[in-house]
């Protein structure tokens, strides 16, 4: 379904991926494991045209992405949940939702998704007139993830959709990712709680210093001494 | 000292009830139709000035506050839209208020091809980069017009005269640019608060990368913003030509207290941009009245300084367009 090959990319002239190789098959749980400043969120951005890589290539289903805008890449069907969340802060929670749903197919959905969205996330629908910024960590987190739903994707990249949240959070973010895998969405994601993703994926891989150095499934990871010496703090 | 209406008599309404907010407005009226007419006279003036005042910031703000880049060429846009109002009523014997709608067409137009030529390229550069960029083309522009028009003043031949109000002298021209200004206002708003289009310029505004994040064709949005803002400039523009003579430096005064009004409302603030003509309009008439010389033009100055001393982010701050 995705595929880097070789992938360069960074910011102005400091290059953070070194040649990243790495696919994810269609409807998987693929794991993306690493250190800070490992190149884990500039492979993400990456992947969906925020960033240009100077070398190496993607291709999504087959088709080169790698030189298509961001929103060229949207209405493939990739959307990312940012690391930091991008919300728009000044906007209210459903000029968010609605904000998410850019693709033609999305747009005809949108009514729709959106009963669904505030159905699946009871918060947002309290606080569905309510300026997104004016809301708790958690709840921001809720509505990033929801907003990228709204754009119907087939592949979902989740950058640490639980940093900073509390752990009856953690585990509401990890229950929704399970239930949207179930229907048949495709996942990659970064993640901090290592664990729990590994537990969650199909395949992981492990990456340091801007390149992939081990891949496995994500049970074989959780069993590796070296990983779980790295990341598991054990 | 002359009243103009000697008083309003109090309604029936006291006390409770209805009364309690009743009894503060009909105290209003009676202070204001107490007051001297001169002062009365002026703060009419004031509200004209202010609202034009206020559409002629409310592309810059718009550009401002979508794009993060400061539009120098805005005052030579605002004299286009003069000149296009004047060209079309003189040559094409159209009426100067349809022009105004042609005008904002051409401005659009030209907006965004200013923008695909010189601003496109430099987009992620330094703040600067684009400012400088503009201020070029202003010159350009300002230029041709003067080769092309001369820089003789020239007149839109309309001859509106005036009404008198209660003893207010109002002339029609600047009437008629006050009710375009608040109409174009109240349209733009409409249209960024219940239009597609303009939810995406509102959250291109919030948050780039978020538009980028979900699928947003920000380039896109970026070139319509600065047509549009072009567009405002060329209704600015339009509506001043109906009551005021124009060469091809008139925009710089405009452009000047425009970025006076941007900065004191709040960088991309629309209420902001409205509040602050307001305010601008009040000084400079107030001001030119009671002050000697350019003293008004001073006060306007030190109130841009003020704001960036002690409220830089404006009276409306943040990137809410």
């Amino acid at each position: 379904m995705l595929e880097l090959s070789g992938v360069r990319a960074g910011y102005d002239d400091i290059e953070v991926l070194h040649g990243v190789d790495m696919h994810v098959d269609e409807g998987e749980i693929v794991a993306l494991i690493g250190s800070n400043g490992a190149g884990k969120t500039t492979t993400m951005r990456t992947i969906c045209g925020i960033l240009s890589p100077s070398r190496g290539e993607i291709t999504y289903r087959g088709e080169e992405i790698h030189s298509k805008a961001s929103h060229e890449i949207v209405e493939r069907g990739i959307v990312q949940v940012p690391e930091n969340r991008d919300l728009f802060t000044n906007m209210t929670v459903i000029d968010n939702l609605l904000l998410g749903a850019q693709t033609e197919e999305a747009k005809a959905d949108r009514k729709e998704n959106l009963d669904e969205m505030l159905e699946l996330f009871p918060r947002l629908a309290e606080r569905k007139n309510q300026r997104a910024g004016t809301m708790s960590g958690g709840e921001q987190q809720m509505l990033t993830l929801a907003r990228a739903l709204m754009g119907e994707p087939d592949l979902l990249i989740l950058d640490e959709p639980s940093i900073g949240l509390a752990p009856h959070l953690v585990q509401e973010v990890f229950d929704v990712i399970e239930d949207i895998h179930a229907q048949g969405m495709t996942v990659l994601m970064v993640e901090q709680n290592v664990q729990q993703t590994l537990k969650l994926a199909d395949r992981g891989y492990v990456m340091e210093n801007g390149r992939i150095s081990m891949t496995a499934d994500g049970d074989e990871l959780l069993e590796d001494e070296g990983v779980v010496e790295a990341y598991l703090g054990v | 000292m002359g009243h103009l209406v000697t008083s309003v008599a109090p309604l029936p309404l006291q006390g409770g009830g209805l009364g309690r907010f009743i009894d503060p407005f009909v105290q209003f009226l009676t202070d204001i139709t107490n007051l001297e007419p001169v002062l009365l006279q002026l703060l009419a003036f004031g509200l004209l000035l202010g609202g034009v005042y206020a559409l002629t910031a409310l592309g810059l703000t718009m550009i401002f506050g979508v794009m993060d880049v400061i539009n120098f060429a805005h005052g030579v846009f605002l004299v286009v839209g003069m000149y296009s109002v004047w060209l079309v009523s003189e040559m094409a014997g159209i009426s100067p208020f349809l022009g105004i709608p042609i005008a904002a067409a051409v401005l659009f137009v030209l907006g965004v091809v200013v923008h695909v030529l010189t601003v496109e390229p430099i987009i992620e550069a330094p703040q600067q980069n684009q400012l400088i960029a503009t201020l070029g083309v202003l010159f350009i522009i300002q230029s041709a017009i003067e080769i092309v028009f001369t820089p003789d003043p020239q007149q839109v031949e309309l001859s509106l005269g005036s009404i008198q109000v209660g003893g207010v002298f109002i002339p029609l021209g600047q009437f008629y640019a006050l009710v375009i200004a608040l109409g174009t206002m109240l349209a733009v708003r409409a249209f960024l608060n219940r239009t597609d289009l303009g939810r995406k310029i509102r959250g291109t505004a919030d948050n780039r990368d978020g538009a980028r994040y979900v699928g947003i064709n920000v380039r896109r949005i970026n070139y319509l913003t600065f047509g549009i803002g072009a567009a405002l400039a060329g209704v600015a523009g339009g509506s001043i030509a109906l009551f005021q003579r124009f060469d091809p430096f008139t925009g710089e005064t405009y452009l000047i207290n425009a970025f006076v009004i941007v900065i004191l409302g709040g960088l991309g603030s629309f209420p902001g941009a409205f509040v602050g003509g307001l305010i601008v309009g009040m000084i400079q008439v107030f001001g030119g009245y009671y002050l000697p010389g350019t003293t008004a033009q001073v006060l306007i100055f030190l109130l841009f300084i003020g704001t960036l001393l002690v409220k830089p982010e404006g009276l409306f701050g943040g990137a809410e367009a």
